[in-house]
């Protein structure tokens, strides 16, 4: 009886134990100390994007390290460093992976959060979340896959601005680490040999702090208590003095209000259109003999940001989009329709287990970080183990987002100049195998965002092309699996995907990085 | 989702149960905990609170509570009222207009009535029924189930009468 008591024990005390290993350590908390291959000295030369020259906001010279005020900042390093407690540590080890990627990962888990389609009114139309009251439902934004492309353009290319200026004041000022000055202290993160003044983490979190706030305008809390943290981390690590970090902040702030202003200028806010444009989308589409796309949500939905093919990009401008229109789709009348109609249903009515594998591995809907998103995680695992420095990190994010953002809007205008219906709402017995986007089909959002995607990813990381050029076919046809995009949808949507790709290819050879 | 099969999580039961019968009128009450596997997915980041790099969801366990009343005759004519919660162990809301999630925090009560009764004139053929009803729960939907059912056992080996 003694023995059977002690192996019920033991059964549960092993439970007890195996329960406590049951929790999830997300991949990326795993990344090592970034330690750049190449410091990119003269990035300060580099190609901006918005701003006229490096210097165009000016960044006044650092205290002396004889002044009194210089001592004092050092006796704050020391005196962070006496005790380290826990908490601390865990704030170096996650910051020191890289400020520029660490950022990019919050977006990723805002606009994750933030994804989430209103809910209907009583009264069965839809409520448009306001910018002016985020926190009251529906909350601002609904960070949906263009919102999304848009939020990480200007993130990482206003991050990308402010660290090319921080650079060039880096050179101007040769302001040697606190480590070099004072060789008590101690740097805690990999030492580089540059130098200290403006702290250039602090910049790319000042910029990063300032495009997250004016796109999750409800999330000021966490993104300060984040902005916070970095800074801290510079001081802790040894690796900055506190003036150090907060010209930085102000630097990277300054920068960010040119990008800000941009945005607030962009035509992405009058996206959302009325029900008069909504109305007239139909009516086109009727006046050219065609079945125009209707909603099939319950109650039908307005549109997901019909007018979002004439915000201003990047990489195009508003006449190159319409120039680069993609040809019409198959006539819905037309032989050639019903015959990739019926390609669709066979895909829908015959889905395997590998085959939904990829529907669901690329689905990237509500409640994730969409497919730029996406794409996102998939560069950055790649950069860590790349070394960049912090500049060229933010640069070749630069490129992919706004490659990404500018296939958002040559996707837009196409859906909205074709109006073209998903196969669900041609065939009834369409079922379809994932989440059915409310918008038209032509073309596919994820076969534009992946072909420029990897064309651009390829051009950074020639090693890995082929791996991403599968990738993108991979997504592309995900969504014909998935039985919501006829074959010409990711077809074509991958073509111009790869074109507006090669236009950040084309800027990437000449933007004095290579 | 607990309720739901295939969410291919291995799990791990254990259940403590007492009965008391004065006559023909029984009480039983149960009490069940169950260790549930993390389980793999389709995807390699998800969001529940926070953003999750990784294929692996973290499972919560489950709680579950039944207790039952009841008058019961031979095995041929049981009436009952049923008492049934079930609690998972940690977990998340689902958000306004959210998707489900495998780990979502779910939990509910529910009341019920059970029955058995025998079908005269015919040895062996007995009617079944079942309704429960949801009282109470968090992210799960509200439903009132109805079942009923025919039940005939067939006899292999004669009764030692």
């Amino acid at each position: 009886m003694k023995s059977i008591k002690n192996i019920f024990i033991a059964i549960i005390l092993s439970l007890i134990i195996y329960s406590c290993s049951k929790e999830v350590v997300s991949d990326h908390l795993k990344y090592q100390a970034l330690n750049p291959s190449n410091i990119d000295t003269g990035a300060g030369k580099w190609k901006t994007i918005l701003l006229s020259k490096p210097d165009e906001f000016p960044v006044a010279a650092p205290i002396s390290i004889s002044s009194a005020d210089y001592k004092l900042e050092l006796l704050e390093i020391k005196s962070w460093q006496e005790h380290i407690s826990k908490h601390e540590q865990a704030i170096i080890d996650y910051w020191s992976a890289g400020v520029v990627l660490r950022w990019n990962e919050i977006m990723r888990e805002l606009v994750a959060k933030y994804n989430l389609p209103p809910y209907q009114n009583s009264d069965g139309t839809y409520p448009i979340p306001n910018a002016g009251n985020p926190l009251a439902y529906p909350f601002f934004p609904f960070a949906n896959p263009p919102y999304a492309a848009r939020a990480y353009a200007y993130l990482s290319t206003a991050q990308y601005d402010a660290l090319v200026a921080a650079y060039h004041y880096k050179a101007l000022y040769k302001r040697p680490r606190p480590a070099v000055t004072d060789p008590t202290i101690k740097q805690l993160i990999p030492a580089t040999k540059d130098y200290a003044y403006p702290c250039e983490e602090a910049v790319a979190a000042g910029a990063s702090a300032a495009i997250l706030t004016l796109m999750f305008p409800g999330e000021q809390d966490f993104i300060q208590e984040k902005l916070t943290e970095c800074k801290n981390y510079r001081i802790i690590a040894g690796a900055n003095t506190r003036s150090e970090v907060e010209a930085g902040e102000d630097l990277g702030k300054t920068v960010a209000a040119k990008f800000i202003g941009r945005a607030r200028n962009d035509r992405a806010g009058k996206a959302v259109g009325t029900p008069t444009d909504w109305a007239n989308l139909v009516a086109s589409a009727v006046n050219r003999g065609e079945t125009p796309w209707i909603s099939q949500e319950s109650p039908a939905r307005p549109p997901m940001l019909p007018l979002f093919g004439k915000t201003m990009g990047f990489l195009l401008d508003t006449t190159e989009v319409a120039l680069g229109r993609p040809v019409p789709p198959p006539s819905t009348n037309s032989d050639a329709f019903k015959k990739e109609l019926e390609e669709v249903l066979f895909y829908s009515q015959n889905p395997t287990r590998e085959r939904m594998k990829i529907v669901h591995f690329w689905s990237d809907g509500v409640a994730t970080y969409t497919p730029p998103g996406h794409w996102n995680a998939i560069a950055c695992d790649d950069f860590v183990s790349l070394n960049f420095s912090e500049v060229r990190w933010a640069r070749n994010l630069a490129l992919l987002n706004m490659s990404m953002f500018d296939a958002a809007i040559c996707c837009w205008d196409a859906k909205y100049f074709y109006y073209n219906p998903r196969p669900s709402q041609m065939h009834s017995d369409c079922k379809t195998l994932t989440g059915l986007p409310n918008f038209p089909a032509y073309t596919s959002g994820h076969s534009t965002f992946s072909g420029a995607a990897a064309t651009i990813l390829a051009h950074i990381n020639p090693n890995q092309a082929s791996e991403y050029e599968n990738m993108a076919k991979e997504a592309s046809i995900s969504r014909l699996y998935g039985a919501i995009h006829y074959r010409s949808d990711i077809e074509v949507g991958m073509t111009m995907g790869n074109a507006i790709g090669q236009k950040a290819v084309d800027r990437a050879r000449i933007d004095g990085a290579e | 989702m607990p309720l739901a099969i295939g969410n291919q999580s291995n799990t791990f039961s254990g259940k403590l149960m007492a009965d008391i019968q004065r006559g023909r009128w029984f009480a039983t009450a149960s009490a069940g905990y169950t260790y549930r596997n993390n389980v793999t997915i389709d995807r390699d980041a998800y969001y529940t609170t926070e953003m999750i790099y990784s294929n692996e969801v973290q499972m919560p366990n489950l709680m579950g509570f039944n207790a039952r009343i009841g008058y019961r005759k031979d095995a041929d004519l049981i009436v009952e009222a049923v008492f049934d919660q079930m609690n998972t162990l940690g977990g998340f809301d689902m958000r306004k207009n959210e998707m489900p999630f495998l780990s979502n925090n779910m939990d509910m009560g529910r009341i019920g009535l059970n029955f058995k009764l025998p079908i005269p004139k015919v040895n062996g053929l007995s009617l079944l029924g079942n309704t429960m009803y949801t009282l109470y729960g968090r992210n799960v939907g509200r439903s009132t189930l109805f079942m009923t059912g025919l039940v005939y056992q067939v006899e292999f080996t004669k009764k030692a009468k």
